[in-house]
């Protein structure tokens, strides 16, 4: 039979499948149109029923309100785009969906998931920066040029490369890491003498297996902290015995910054803070706000979505730490927020520190150093910082 | 708004669709209407200033040159046609080229209209006296971002009487949801890997393929996955509208590849511009000004910079030479040979079409061929290429007919002769999945962190 023939008399078998698989598709894709259709009368019954969020703390930022019309935001659009907004960002369940998009992205393979690493063992990292030449060159001369000018001071930097860098058995082979060992190897080097250089990441490296860095937050744990400063003591001048702190637990039930930037809570992560056995009491004032407190660690941020923050509440433009140490030594502290789980451990070796965080001081910082007899001077920083932003560099002009 | 914003797919385009259905016949097309205005002032009132003027200028345009027409005055009719379209082109210059708020889809609204226009003029059909219905044309939702362009002569019968059935209801949905997958599982992902891979300074041989590999895959997703939901809700609505892709990644030459990719516009500048121009029964060195011409109409089409332009009549040579020089030869070639040929020249096309400049382009070209590249492989390539392992296999496969007739093969021919319940239901799971899937991926993308101050 010529095909056709076959067209032409279809024999009784194919006449029968041909209905069967009219008759299948009508039905599957009939039940195709109940799907939108529900999805739609769910999430509009959602959406009326469920009460209006302000804050997404995992963003950190305002959600959108149902906008407000106005002549003027209906004529240009902004009014309809506020509808969108809104709805998206009061969508029943959001935090869930948005689990669920980083989820699948990482079971498909994904390894960088909103610019964070998604390491093994629930290890989520920052990726190491690229040096900024502006940011790099930059600070590096400030630091040695304010050397140059206080030969009387002692001056110390701590200098810490990214997680991964660390850690690296846990970062993924098949994304490139920046190596930033390197880049803080390199930034030692071009330091002058006077400055006693430790490269953090050479510290940690000796205890990699231990629980150094926080799961989902991209700083060191206060074990991480206190490693550092062991092996920092020497060269801060220093008698510093770290076996002397008690430990204490104060959540365990934190999901870091990491955590919140790629929306994967891969691990909750415990932090620790320490108290010296020492007697050595101490109280803090908070420059900015002008509060004092006598105690460097805010319970009150354990309740919040960053208990990070348990370290003086944040990061601030000026702390000062007085205590009844009696050494003679006066530390001026520049730092970034790694710093803030570092002085728990030093505290009781100064009679005044001094910290600032060059991101949000403003003021002349000669005045800090003649005010308060500064003998000593830290500079503690991340490479992810110090490598990119240029406001240490600002903050000792002049200095 | 566009398709795959979550407001639309579970608000807008459902509300438009129960009130379409249930208000009587005569209230279907006003309902309509208002839909396209609705959706086209999501943009802003403003818009709807310009495309209102545009509307009542055509729409009166259309009935002037029919008028001269059957009035024997033919000269009358010809500057007519030729001031309506400088007008409509002039409009379309002035926004696309000189104004930093284009109203949506202008590029396809202008050429809706013209088609219109040329359709009157070459007595086609009849101008549209009713104004309801030219203004649904002109407005019509689905099509009016980006296409497919629908030529007047193949919607007029259709705004006298639309067909809707439950038959052409499920076929929309599943359309539309096929190709708000295919935009946002796959093109739009692609694009994120794009970015990211043709982000830094320098790129070695390896990344730029990959990253060539990405816009090429989510070009096609993109644009082919927005036309199937245009040509899904128009179903919905009771509309047909002719395919505008056809497996173009597979086509065994450049001619052919313009026959299966963006269907629409080739058949417009087919019919409103080569064709008046003669065609192919003219000269060859005509066929060469012809061709040429239309090609670098559909770049200018595309963008005003010379990037566009090249990359028009990049491919107009090249379907110069398939027609006159190597086509027979070509011919004779083995099929895979001949769809790799057309795929490399296609996808080299491309660079010109996402570069911002021709040095952009030279430099992109370079590297492919490893001039300027800074060198064979590296990690950012492996990275990049690794991680999008999935999407990349399921986008590669679903550019094939493969893809298709496995699923029909499965779910409609039941070939593996699977209960028929359990057959639906793995269907309906499945889709369901990614629906969801889908719908986190839409919300996801509106996930900002704000993390400075927490360093």
């Amino acid at each position: 039979m010529s095909q056709a023939d076959r067209r032409i008399k279809p024999g009784r078998n194919a006449v029968e499948k041909a209905k069967a698989v009219k008759r299948r598709r009508g039905y599957i894709r009939g039940l195709y149109v109940l799907i939108p259709v529900i999805a739609a009368v769910f999430f509009a019954i959602a959406c009326l029923v469920s009460p209006n969020r302000e804050f997404s703390d995992g963003e950190n930022r305002n959600l959108a309100q149902f906008p407000k019309a106005s002549g003027q935001s209906l004529m240009d659009g902004s009014f309809f785009k506020g509808i969108n907004d809104y709805y998206s960002d009061q969508f029943v369940f959001r935090d869930q969906w948005i689990s669920l998009k980083s989820g699948v992205d990482v079971a498909r393979g994904q390894r960088i998931e909103n610019g964070v690493i998604v390491g093994s063992g629930g290890y989520l990292f920052a990726e190491p920066e690229e040096p900024l030449k502006e940011a790099y060159e930059k600070n590096n001369s400030a630091i040695n040029s304010f050397a140059d000018g206080h030969p009387d001071i002692h001056i110390s930097m701590i200098l810490a490369p990214a997680a991964a860098n660390i850690l690296k058995d846990k970062v993924p082979g098949n994304i490139y890491v920046r190596d930033q060992m390197a880049d803080v190897d390199e930034f030692g080097k071009r330091l002058s003498d006077k400055i006693s250089f430790i490269n953090a990441g050479n510290l940690l490296s000796e205890k990699k297996d231990e629980y150094i860095f926080y799961r989902t937050d991209h700083h060191w744990t206060s074990n991480g902290a206190k490693t550092v400063v062991d092996g920092a003591a020497e060269n801060l001048g220093i008698k510093a015995d770290t076996e002397d702190f008690d430990k204490y637990t104060v959540t365990e039930d934190f999901y870091g910054t990491l955590s919140s930037k790629s929306g994967l809570g891969t691990a909750k992560d415990s932090i620790d803070v320490f108290a010296s056995k020492k007697d050595v009491e101490y109280y803090v004032r908070y420059a900015d706000e002008n509060i004092i407190s006598s105690s460097m660690f805010n319970s009150e941020k354990l309740e919040e979505k960053d208990k990070y923050t348990v370290f003086f509440g944040g990061n601030h433009p000026l702390v000062e730490i007085h205590t009844t140490a009696q050494t003679g030594k006066n530390l001026l502290l520049f730092k970034d927020s790694y710093a803030n789980s570092i002085v728990q451990f030093i505290y009781p070796y100064y009679d005044n520190i001094i910290m600032v965080d060059p991101r949000y001081y403003y003021e002349d910082i000669s005045q800090v150093i003649k005010n308060n007899k500064i003998s000593d001077v830290l500079f503690c920083y991340s490479g992810n910082i110090l490598f990119t932003d240029v406001s240490l560099s600002d903050c000792l002009e002049g200095a | 708004m566009v398709f795959n914003n979550i407001f639309f797919i579970l608000v807008f385009l459902p509300v438009s669709v129960a009130v379409y259905y249930l208000v009587p016949q005569k209230a279907k097309l006003p309902v309509l209407a208002a839909a396209g205005i609705c959706f086209y002032s999501w943009g802003g009132l403003e818009q709807l200033f310009w495309i209102g003027i545009s509307v009542v200028f055509n729409w009166l345009a259309g009935m002037e040159i029919s008028w001269f027409k059957g009035a024997g005055r033919k000269r009358a009719a010809v500057i007519s046609v030729y001031s309506v379209c400088a007008a409509n082109l002039l409009m379309l210059g002035i926004f696309k080229y000189a104004s930093d708020s284009m109203p949506l889809g202008m590029s396809f609204y202008t050429f809706t209209v013209l088609s219109y226009i040329f359709d009157v003029y070459r007595d086609k059909t009849g101008p549209q006296y009713n104004f309801l219905k030219f203004l649904v044309y002109v407005t019509f939702f689905p099509k009016v971002i980006s296409g497919p362009i629908v030529r007047y002569e193949d919607m007029e019968k259709q705004l006298d009487k639309t067909s809707l059935s439950f038959e052409n209801l499920r076929i929309g949905v599943q359309m539309f949801l096929a190709g708000l997958m295919k935009k946002v599982l796959i093109a739009d992902k692609l694009g994120l890997a794009f970015a990211g891979i043709t982000a830094g300074d320098s790129m070695s041989v390896a990344s730029a393929w990959v990253g060539l590999l990405f816009f090429s895959l989510q070009l096609y997703f993109d644009f082919s996955g927005y036309s199937d939901m245009a040509i899904g809700i128009a179903k919905i609505f009771g509309f047909e509208i002719a395919p505008n892709f056809n497996y173009p990644y597979m086509s065994a030459s450049v001619s052919d590849f313009w026959r299966r990719w963006h269907i629409s516009l080739g058949n417009w500048f087919k019919h409103y511009l080569y064709f008046p121009m003669g065609g192919n029964r003219v000269p060859l060195w005509r066929i060469i000004v012809n061709t040429m011409t239309v090609w670098f109409a559909t770049g200018l089409w595309h963008g005003s910079t010379v990037t566009f332009l090249i990359w028009g009549l990049y491919n107009g040579g090249f379907i110069l030479l398939d027609k006159f020089v190597v086509g027979k030869w070509f011919e004779k070639m083995s099929p895979i040979l001949r769809v790799a040929a057309t795929l490399f020249v296609v996808c080299i096309g491309w660079v010109f079409f996402f570069s911002p400049t021709m040095a952009d382009a030279g430099l992109y070209i370079g590297r492919l061929f490893g001039i300027g590249a800074s060198g064979i492989g590296d990690i950012t390539a492996l990275s990049w290429f690794s991680q999008y392992i999935v999407i990349i296999g399921i986008a590669v496969f679903g550019c094939t007919k493969l893809a298709k007739d496995i699923y029909e093969n499965i779910f409609y021919r039941n070939g593996f002769g699977i209960n028929e319940k359990v057959l639906t239901g793995i269907n309906i799971g499945i889709t369901i999945a990614l629906f969801i899937l889908t719908i986190a991926e839409i919300i996801g993308g509106t996930y900002s962190t704000f993390m400075y101050a927490q360093f």
